[in-house]
């Protein structure tokens, strides 16, 4: 079923992608226990098709377009949604008022992103999670090239918008 | 259509972004916000063990081939009981046909007004034409009753002389 080069490459996938793709999961869906059964699928999904899928440079674009689909799947199913910013919790800093400004600036952020499209939301998180190139972006969302740079360029036009006044 | 090498510049990593106009510029704060609100987001979940995911997955998979398995053991079987039952279906009608098909001739019985020898070897000549001629190497259910019938009525000969 499996051998030793299976184990090794599912090993390197956890230990250079797991925890990002975490993070990308958990920012899609907004629930950590989700996000951790869905991680669990994208490396179950990845090694079934391993077979099919043989260039190692492309690793982690491959890893992310699955993440992808399953994260849409998993938010088309009713009652998904949740708040992204209460799931957030401050990040520990050594000094207690920046961090808890940064940590309110950032809360401010994550929740303006989660006002975007989902379609800005799933740019900007791949180009940002993922490391992907547009073009790679564009295959994984399965639309034109000019469509994903339009995407990633009015998200962030949104979020400067709306943390114009916002953030100090 | 956005130009490509913008959007590469606005987004790129830190340090790599240049020649940035003053549009592009707030751009480039708005993705570096997201970025630093993305990147400093704290992983709540536990960190992944290669081995338990590999575990997991040939769990997963040692799973999916039972259940496989499983399928192809309730289909078989109900091909197999959709055969049988057909097979049944089939030959059903054509064999109750064949044996209820032939119906036996009343065989006429010689008429008992002379004396009793002559009669007794007319039956016996009547019995060895008959058993020669119902001489057969397989069993078929008509011939049988027609043994049957001929034995009866050659004990009904006998105990009657």
């Amino acid at each position: 079923m499996g051998d030793a080069s299976d184990r090794m490459r599912v090993s390197a996938w956890v230990r250079e992608h797991g925890p990002s793709l975490q993070r990308f999961l958990r920012a899609r869906v907004r629930d950590e226990h989700a996000a951790a059964d869905l991680v669990q699928e994208v490396f179950y999904r990845a090694w079934r098709k391993r077979l099919q899928y043989e260039p190692q440079s492309k690793d982690r674009a491959y890893l992310f377009a699955i993440a992808d689909r399953l994260a849409c799947d998993h938010l088309r199913r009713p009652h998904r949604m949740a708040v992204f910013a209460e799931l957030e919790e401050p990040a520990e800093c050594g000094d207690p008022a920046g961090g808890l400004l940064e940590a309110e600036n950032a809360a401010l952020v994550r929740e303006e992103l989660s006002r975007l499209s989902d379609a800005q939301q799933r740019t900007l998180l791949l180009r940002f999670f993922a490391g992907m190139s547009f073009q790679e972006i564009a295959d994984a969302l399965g639309c034109p090239l000019g469509t994903v740079l339009s995407h990633c360029r009015r998200g962030l036009e949104r979020l400067r918008e709306a943390l114009a006044g916002e953030l100090a | 259509m956005m130009d490509h090498d913008r959007v590469e510049k606005i987004t790129a990593p830190d340090g790599a972004a240049q020649d940035l106009d003053e549009e592009e510029a707030r751009l480039r704060d708005a993705w570096l916000a997201l970025t630093n609100a993305l990147g400093n987001a704290p992983n709540g979940a536990p960190s992944l063990d290669p081995d338990d995911v590999y575990a997991e997955l040939m769990s997963r998979e040692r799973r999916r081939a039972k259940s496989n398995r499983r399928t192809a053991v309730v289909c078989a079987a109900s091909l197999i009981i959709a055969v049988v039952v057909g097979v049944f279906a089939w030959n059903r009608g054509p064999a109750e046909e064949r044996i209820g098909g032939n119906d036996v001739a009343m065989v006429p019985i010689p008429a008992w007004d002379d004396d009793w020898e002559a009669s007794a070897r007319e039956v016996e000549r009547e019995l060895l034409a008959n058993a020669e001629s119902l001489r057969y190497e397989t069993r078929v259910a008509w011939i049988d009753r027609e043994l049957d019938f001929l034995f009866v009525e050659c004990v009904r000969v006998w105990t009657t002389l």
